[in-house]
């Protein structure tokens, strides 16, 4: 049984072919690492994963039940949750609110102690009470990231956490998302081009490219891998 | 308790004003609140949730109508015709909502354009069951409510009705998710809000309580009208809610306040209403997009900050 697998996942806008036959599995809990060169399908496959857009053929699957085709609010009943590209989060709600906003979506009462506690660990507890349109770029990234573990997932997607973040909060960040993993051991599967970043949270790269999974392994493999580099440089 | 002093002293001031003004003062303060009323469904939908409804005033209508029907054709008593006209509204808000939002932005104003324009026509013309252009004449007022001071009460209490189910709606958490899905529907949803579900609830409430408006303004005027339902109400309802204030409490009064007291206030015709009102737009849009509510908000603020 897997905790999460993609088979022969297509999808196509218009004439590109986002993704090509893509398809991995990821048997438990931990971090995983998710490269691969411009326009490989990356966020298109987590798109797919959320339930943002369906697929044109293939299937995901959550511990082995089929959830492809899923509205988003479903999935995240389900289990997953995600982080944007573009860094999402309710500019007019204050950083509380916005973590709130993660146990109210789901029905269920805020717990406002721990929304305080996670925002403490990633260093934004002065700005609790303040809209989060009021935040650095970088800020709203820590908040956005913060409320996406606030929902409790068993998988968890996040996309480019590191884009657009400076090298302080990025060390913060880090340590946050090490954090949060020893505590409540989930799937987290991230996307990044940040090659010194990823290495040190994942031990396990799915390298994707035109839509593919071109290559897995350890950090050190996928460095050494002359496919991968290939792939990058060609 | 001082911040209940001025809504209670406000209040007290309104339902006593049968006995401090002239009938036509009166009138005119009935006018608004039936402006309100619709103005308060449409601001939950406009202003806290982004949904920019231009057919608002047909679900008035379907109200309206529905009333007249079930009070002089059906013969039934006023307040249940007055409950079944108001879940009749919401009742088709729900089915024509969960149709329009299958659009998005400026296509979704469209189509509730469109739809707003096929109810004025069902009213304009089926002349078997709504009267046609003519109107629908001879609907009842309630039994102890026939003259304009008892009325008043009545239109002022069906106001601040809808005023306490959109300030209940607001604290909510229901009302949390509208005001999310207007600041951003995608995160909402990657949040677990079920998006079409809950802006069909609050298209469905907004059409609710313009259905209320509707039926409480007919039984006032004595008759229904298609042109009291029509496109160009149902921009006004758009305006009083830009200009009042989108997104707060207190936007849909002082707006409907505006619209209806304005041009008796400077005695000018109903046409120039809209050239004032399309005039405040652009001031508004420009220098204070939170509307009228939010100039006095931060006015208030700069003297509360001055005071200390």
């Amino acid at each position: 049984m897997s905790a999460l697998a993609v088979r022969a996942l297509e999808k196509r806008y218009g004439g590109l072919t986002a993704l090509a036959g893509c398809s991995f599995a990821i048997e438990g809990p931990g971090i995983y690492g998710l490269i691969g060169p411009n326009g490989a399908g990356k966020t298109t496959l987590f798109d797919v994963i959320a339930g943002a857009t369906p697929p044109d053929r293939g299937e995901v699957t959550l511990q082995d039940r089929r959830v492809s085709g899923l509205a988003p609010h479903r999935l995240v009943r389900l289990g997953i949750a995600r982080s944007f590209q573009e860094c999402r989060v309710f500019p007019e709600y204050t950083c509380l609110e916005n973590l709130a906003f993660s146990r109210i979506a789901l029905g269920s009462r805020p717990d406002l102690q721990e929304a305080r506690r996670l925002l403490e660990l990633v260093g934004l507890e002065t700005y609790a009470d303040e809209p989060a349109a009021s935040l650095s770029f970088g800020q709203r990234r820590l908040l956005e990231i913060v409320g996406t573990f606030l929902q409790r997932p068993r998988v968890l997607l996040l996309d480019e956490p590191s884009a657009g973040v400076n090298p302080a909060l990025l060390e913060i960040l880090s340590a946050f998302i090490l954090k949060m993993h020893a505590e409540r051991p989930g799937l987290l599967l991230v996307i990044e081009h940040n090659m010194e970043f990823i290495m040190g949270l994942a031990a396990d790269i799915i390298v994707m490219h035109q839509g593919a999974v071109l290559e897995r392994g350890t950090p050190q493999a996928i460095q050494a891998s002359p496919r991968v580099i290939e792939a990058y440089l060609g | 308790m001082t911040r209940f002093a001025a809504p209670a002293a406000l209040l007290a001031v309104l339902y006593f004003a049968p006995a401090l003004s002239g009938p036509y003062l009166l009138h005119v303060l009935v006018l608004c609140y039936l402006y309100a009323i619709p103005a308060v469904g449409l601001n939950l939908m406009l202003g806290y949730t982004g949904l920019v409804s231009l057919g608002h005033i047909a679900f008035a209508g379907i109200g309206g109508y529905t009333a007249a029907v079930l009070m002089v054709d059906a013969r039934l008593g006023y307040w249940s015709a007055l409950a079944v006209a108001v879940a009749a509204a919401g009742a088709a808000g729900a089915a024509i909502g969960l149709v329009c939002l299958r659009f998005r932005s400026h296509f979704f104003m469209i189509v509730t354009l469109a739809f707003g324009l096929m109810l004025y026509s069902v009213m304009n013309n089926w002349d078997d069951v709504t009267r046609g252009a003519a109107g629908f004449p001879g609907i009842p007022r309630p039994p102890a409510f026939t003259t304009l001071e008892s009325f008043y009460r009545l239109a002022l209490t069906g106001a601040l009705a809808a005023f306490a189910v959109q300030w209940l709606v607001v604290r909510s958490d229901f009302g949390r998710i509208l005001i999310a899905l207007r600041q951003d529907e995608r995160l909402a949803e990657a949040k677990g809000v079920n998006a079409t579900l809950y802006k069909t609830a609050v298209f469905a409430l907004g059409s609710a309580l313009a259905g209320l408006g509707g039926a409480l303004q007919v039984s006032f005027l004595r008759v229904a009208a298609p042109a009291s339902f029509n496109l160009a109400e149902s921009i006004n309802a758009v305006l009083i809610v830009i200009v009042g204030g989108a997104g707060s409490l207190a936007g849909p009064a002082l707006g409907a306040l505006l619209f209806v007291g304005l041009p008796e206030y400077l005695r000018v015709a109903a046409e120039w209403r809209l050239v004032v009102f399309g005039a405040l737009l652009v001031l508004i849009t420009l220098f204070a997009p939170r509307g009228i509510a939010g100039v006095i908000d931060d006015g208030w603020r700069r003297l509360a900050r001055r005071g200390r």
